[in-house]
């Protein structure tokens, strides 16, 4: 009996990680390139009361085997790297992915960082930073007398500037990939760090061989469809509220129980 | 005579309890992807009808014996989207195969991811068993572009990688749950490939555990457990009585 209440009280732990992680997806909703996380749950080893084939009374063989669950736990959490919608924002330093790939980001302690977030500035030196101030890779410098910059759709930034009537290539944005994008883990900041699990980067130019394609002026918007994160809220909250019903009707029990004793 | 209504209650509760235990499981995992629910069946031996062995073992007129045995049901669960390119969800009565270290584990949870190496695997990292050996991703390809058709082909940017390998029991029955999971064939029985399971690519397919089912089994076990209660106080108020007439 007593078994049982942990074994409830794990599918209300797991019935509240989803809620967790359904109101991270929602608060994000409007973060440019989030992408939405979900919990993997298992179930958890069987106690094995009685194998199958043993004798449970005198000549009669149990016909299959008596093993007891002992609740869930969560696997891991997954996030869901689906592709994002494109927002038109109009500004020359917004750059949002279609595809498969990451931005690769320089800390200044020298660490790597990869987002999806493409809203990218220029620093007071001139160079192209993200909204935390993190230099893009490779690092690229606008020239203080850029009167226009464009991005093309494989990375290559290009700037007409002071009186020139021809476009001067400043660099190329290169993208990485990950065998295993799911094995990243999040810094927050929008910012995914590498991990022994995602396995290691491959760089590449935008829009060859699997790699995403760039679209200057754009963002993109986070995964997170909100009607299915209601509807997934609604599912967890009813299972947890199922959950806590099953724990008062074994208290319902034990109580009946002890009245045995008087 | 209320010793033995004593011990048949005490059975009888303690059969309840297991049940009881057994609906705490189902409704743990309500939100478990692949989750199969599970039930318990409870079987009278009867000492005179029942209980005749092969061995030639007489019924004797004891008290009847609770059996209690579990099952699996392993009816389908609803698909539900979900947009991952890595999210299989089987319609039918086949099962996934995972390859461990243990020999073959299998399985109704399609969420999968790869591994650093490119390979499909699940949560715990066992891979995923193709029909010629794991499915690996080349490293040229994002998962994006992963396509896994009805017939379970895996396509990597329009190249076939391989196929998933999806088998059936005659009689799944047989299947032990080991937990994270996976089941486990205890009798070896090299399952067929199975022939009207068809899957689908981004999608899971949700616990087969039903809010409502589950909590008509849970209010009746409660009702059960209570009347079994009343019978043994009511039993022993009746021994009490009992002596209290033989010993004037």
């Amino acid at each position: 009996m007593l078994r049982a209440f942990s074994t409830a009280a794990t599918g209300m732990t797991a019935q509240q990680m989803i809620v967790d992680t359904i109101a991270n997806n929602l608060a994000n909703m409007n973060t440019a390139g989030f992408k939405r996380s979900m919990i993997d749950f298992q179930d958890l080893v069987y106690l094995k009361l009685q194998e199958p084939g043993s004798e449970v009374a005198a000549g009669v063989e149990a016909p299959s085997g008596f093993e007891l669950g002992s609740g869930v736990r969560p696997a891991s959490t997954l996030r869901v790297f689906t592709q994002g919608e494109l927002e038109n924002t109009g500004r020359q330093f917004d750059v949002a992915m279609q595809g498969d790939g990451f931005f690769k980001i320089r800390l200044p302690n020298g660490d790597e960082r990869f987002t999806r977030d493409g809203s990218f500035r220029v620093n007071a030196d001139g160079e192209l930073v993200t909204a935390s101030g993190y230099i893009v890779e490779p690092g690229i410098t606008v020239p203080s007398d850029a009167r226009s910059v464009s991005i093309g759709t494989d990375g290559t930034v290009t700037v007409f500037k002071g009186a020139e009537n021809t476009a001067s290539t400043l660099g190329r944005i290169t993208l990485v990939r990950f065998p295993n994008p799911a094995g990243l883990t999040a810094e927050g900041g929008n910012l995914l760090a590498e991990t022994p699990a995602s396995g290691k980067p491959t760089e590449g130019t935008a829009g060859e061989e699997g790699f995403g394609s760039i679209q200057q002026g754009f963002l993109e918007r986070s995964n997170v469809q909100m009607v299915s994160e209601l509807v997934n809220l609604i599912t967890a909250q009813r299972a947890y509220e199922i959950n806590a019903r099953a724990i008062r009707a074994g208290d319902e029990m034990l109580n009946t129980a002890n009245q045995l004793i008087r | 005579m209320e010793t033995e209504m004593t011990t048949d209650m005490a059975a009888a509760l303690s059969a309840l309890t297991r049940q009881y235990e057994a609906i705490t499981h189902n409704l743990a995992n309500a939100n478990t992807v692949g989750y199969k629910r599970r039930l318990i069946v409870f079987t009278m031996l009867d000492g005179t009808t029942g209980g005749t062995s092969a061995a030639g073992a007489t019924a004797t007129e004891t008290s009847p014996t609770i059996v209690d045995s579990d099952f699996v049901d392993f009816s389908q669960g609803s698909l539900v989207h979900t947009g991952r390119s890595l999210d299989v969800a089987l319609h039918g009565k086949g099962f996934l195969v995972m390859e461990t270290a243990g020999g073959e584990r299998y399985t109704r949870n399609g969420v999968f991811r790869t591994n650093a190496q490119g390979q499909l695997v699940d949560a715990q990292g066992r891979t995923v068993a193709g029909e010629g050996g794991p499915l690996t991703i080349p490293p040229s390809v994002s998962i994006l572009q992963v396509q896994i058709g009805e017939d379970g082909r895996v396509l990597a940017a329009g190249t076939e990688i391989g196929k998933l390998r999806i088998v059936e029991f005659e009689d799944p029955k047989g299947l032990i749950p080991v937990g994270e999971n996976v089941y486990e064939d205890p009798a070896d029985s090299r399952p067929a490939a199975a022939t009207d399971t068809t899957v689908h690519q981004g999608f899971q397919e949700g616990s087969n555990v039903k809010a409502v089912q589950e909590l008509v089994a849970l209010i009746q076990v409660a009702r059960l457990y209570e009347a079994n209660v009343r019978i043994v106080s009511a039993s022993s108020e009746l021994s009490k009585d009992l002596i209290r007439v033989a010993l004037g």
